[in-house]
């Protein structure tokens, strides 16, 4: 799968997840005057809302590499860090809202309340494959996309609430976007601070491609890699890792006897990489590219 | 769409008179509503003013005096709330956020009787300043922040917060008597203006205008756009709801002959009064009574409900044995999702198994081609440069790679191959495939020497082309076998 495809994915992961929350957020605002308080409210809406898309987004490295293992794990992390990042989010929103209206209200002060609290939102959600994938830069690529999706999408939201107050399906239409901006943001981001594209050439994951746009990316049999590559002759648990120091990409071996060989020649400490060099992983044979 | 508007005006038109309106011996006025500690301890405190026949405000009631409730629409209200606490006087230490605003139009450098006069002690200004002075400076609580404004053609924000009673005498001096095109009245822009000052604040927020005229506008008496406002023109209805939305609360005095005929309506909706004053005696009597209003104010706190609406009507009913009275105000309560829609279309939770549905169609989708057969398969080319296929398997014992019509795959353009032909040979016998070429091809960017056995995986550069050998998959061929 090109890593173009993959963000498509990713895209309709964020439509499928605006869609999937819909109807539940408009369940739970029908029983609004049950609940005890307008905190509680907040907490019970932003923790669903958080948890529904942290469940899509977090699902997507796994189901993009057909790792059922990954799947399974994004989606717990994806959903517990929604989870909270929607109870934040939402409740921050709430918070300034009530506020803006009590203090300074002008036509403006709704959306704008709400604007932060979509962003926050967006930030913590956006922040999901980072955390999954434990990268403190694709945290920080996710934490941006989210905001702008966020900001974007809640103002979106805003605007059909307002333009189309009866219209049932207005905050069905704003949801959706809220979802699938934050993934186009996170896609756009990634692709622009990206150091580099490694394709896959043999075996189970032929054709598969990442995109280089977090600081350590590992390959090896074990689960816990960031490519597991199974199936595999000569496969390391943790076999190799590429490092992205400064604008440059190095690959090494993770593991004294693992095999790593680039151009055909074996790898001494750490290599740097330029593009088109063929990288060979044991039996993986991978190809660096630009995006 | 039309019934409910009208509902919503008849109940807005009666929260608003509510709130003024005596049932029987005393007058229950919500001066403010403070929402802020709403979403974390689901708390509302109103600041009631408690008058009675004579306007004199009622003290000492206790918090059985008082019940509260609220309403999503204004009509149905719920069962009386949880009142939390009661506090009488709560600005004594809290203080108040006051804006004095002051008429300086061309009128106002006249007599008190409205004749032209150049005596400054006789000047209608003159006396209006006093007033204010002697009422900062003898009601003045150490808490409290006092702003000052000015308005005729345009408004003038002396000072947004002054500490200190000295120097509001010195912001008054400022006060300079208006060219002859500045002498327009523009009360209602003013008053509107002066909002925003006082309206950022927390706690009791006020506005005190003093004002000899009517509002009487630049733009429809010059027949010019006001410098400043354009055409735009500002309506009483505009001023009460920006003074609702605000919290802010509006004192009007009247201080000359031609009073503003919706100067009183304003002030009573926004939990205020109206009051007339002829003299500067009259005139620092107003100024204490406004004083000493605020002052007896109580604070209730009560436990606010959940109200399915972007306003909450909050109703306050007044019975200490002697009279009765209700108020009604509404607070704003929009939620980040806003309303609910009533009654709930449960059809649309199928949605979620339609997108779980979706979900599983991508985990099962087949994101790459299996091949049967090897292949090479063209992963980018040179600038330029055309390949006749991105996929070619080879089915045959021999597949050439070259610029010519007759190659299996071929290369054309800026990149075509120029010395000889490049050849895939396929050995039955081992099953293994042999690349040919010349030192000009590589091999996992290594020249191609002499013959070389491919593996899956194997990357050829051809002049810039780059292509992959992969083999079949087994496991698909397996299967079908």
């Amino acid at each position: 799968m090109s890593v173009g495809l993959r963000r498509l994915i990713i895209i309709v992961l964020g439509v499928l997840a605006g869609v999937t929350a819909w109807p539940l957020l408009e369940l739970v605002l029908t029983f609004q005057t049950l609940f005890p308080g307008y905190f509680l409210f907040s907490i019970s809406q932003g923790g669903l809302f958080g948890f529904i898309l942290g469940l899509f987004f977090g699902s997507a490295e796994g189901l993009t590499s057909r790792n059922r293992g990954k799947i399974f794990r994004g989606m717990v992390t994806g959903a517990a860090v929604g989870l909270v990042g929607g109870i934040l989010g939402f409740t921050a929103g709430q918070g300034v809202l009530f506020f803006m209206l009590q203090q300074t209200v002008r036509d403006f002060a709704v959306p704008a309340a709400r604007g932060v609290g979509w962003a926050v939102l967006g930030l913590m959600v956006g922040m999901v494959e980072g955390i999954r994938a434990r990268s403190a830069r694709k945290c920080g690529l996710g934490a941006l996309g989210g905001v702008l999706g966020g900001l974007l999408g809640g103002t979106v939201l805003e605007f059909l609430r307002r333009r189309y107050p009866d219209l049932i399906y207005a905050r069905l239409a704003g949801l959706t976007l809220f979802g699938l901006l934050i993934a186009f943001f996170y896609a756009l981001l990634e692709r622009g601070f990206s150091h580099g594209v490694l394709r896959l050439l043999n075996g189970s994951l032929r054709g598969k491609e990442y995109s280089l746009s977090q600081n350590r990316l590992s390959l090896g049999s074990d689960p816990g890699n960031d490519i597991v590559a199974t199936g595999y002759k000569d496969m390391a648990p943790r076999h190799a890792q590429f490092l992205v120091k400064g604008r440059d990409v190095y690959v090494k071996k993770a593991a004294e006897s693992a095999r790593l060989l680039v151009n055909e020649e074996p790898v001494k400490g750490e290599r740097l990489l330029k593009f088109e060099d063929v990288i060979q992983i044991g039996s993986v044979k991978a190809f660096f590219k630009t995006e | 769409m039309k019934m409910l508007k009208k509902r919503f005006a008849a109940a807005m038109l009666f929260a608003a008179c509510a709130s003024i309106i005596p049932v029987m011996a005393e007058t229950v006025t919500i001066t403010q509503v403070d929402a802020s500690p709403l979403l974390l301890s689901q708390t509302v405190d109103l600041y009631l003013s408690v008058t009675d026949n004579e306007g004199q405000p009622v003290r000492g009631l206790g918090q059985d005096a008082f019940s509260v409730s609220e309403s999503a629409d204004g009509d149905s209200f719920s069962a009386p709330l949880e009142i939390e606490s009661l506090r009488e006087s709560p600005h004594e230490e809290e203080g108040i956020h006051i804006l004095l605003l002051v008429d300086n139009s061309g009128s106002m450098y006249d007599t008190l009787s409205g004749k032209p006069t150049e005596d400054v002690s006789q000047m209608r200004t003159t006396h209006a300043r006093r007033a204010i002075g002697g009422f900062v400076g003898s009601s003045f609580n150490p808490g409290d922040r006092i702003a000052l404004a000015s308005f005729n053609t345009m408004v003038t924000i002396h000072s947004e917060s002054v500490t200190d009673p000295a120097s509001l005498n010195s912001l008054l001096k400022e006060i300079r008597r208006p060219e002859s095109d500045r002498a327009y009245t523009e009360l209602y822009h003013a008053l509107i203006e002066s909002v925003e000052p006082v309206g950022s604040r927390r706690g009791r927020r006020v506005v005190v205008v003093l004002s000899d005229g009517e509002n009487y506008p630049y733009h429809t008496h010059r027949g010019e756009p006001h410098p400043v406002y354009g055409t735009a023109l500002r309506n009483p209805d505009e001023v009460v709801e920006e003074y609702q939305r605000e919290g802010v609360s509006l004192y009007a005095i009247n201080f000359g002959s031609d009073r503003d005929r919706n100067l009183g309506d304003m002030a009573l909706q926004t939990g205020g009064s109206v009051y007339d004053a002829r003299n500067e005696e009259e005139l620092t009597g107003i100024y204490q009574d406004i004083r000493r209003k605020i002052d007896s104010e109580y604070r209730l706190r009560y436990r606010a409900g959940m109200s399915a609406s972007d306003r909450t009507f909050v109703k306050v009913v007044v019975d200490d044995g002697q009279g009765r009275g209700e108020a009604t105000r509404f607070y704003y309560t929009s939620t980040m999702f806003g309303i609910p829609v009533v009654p709930y279309p449960w059809g649309i939770l199928l949605l979620v198994p339609a997108a779980a549905l979706v979900w599983l169609l991508l985990l099962l989708l087949r994101y790459r081609r299996f091949h049967q057969s090897a292949a090479l398969q063209v992963l980018q080319t040179g600038y330029g440069t055309r390949v006749s296929s991105a996929t070619v398997a080879l089915t045959g014992d021999v597949t050439v790679i070259g610029g010519g019509d007759r190659a299996d795959l071929t290369i054309s353009g800026r990149g075509a191959p120029r010395e000889q032909e490049v050849t895939v040979m396929f050995d039955k016998n081992t099953g293994s495939y042999t690349l040919a070429g010349g030192a000009w091809v590589t091999v996992n960017n290594q020249p191609l020497k002499s013959g070389r056995r491919l593996s899956g995986g194997d990357v050829l550069n051809i002049e810039g082309t780059t292509i992959v050998f992969e083999e079949p998959d087994r496991k698909k061929s397996e299967e079908q076998g």
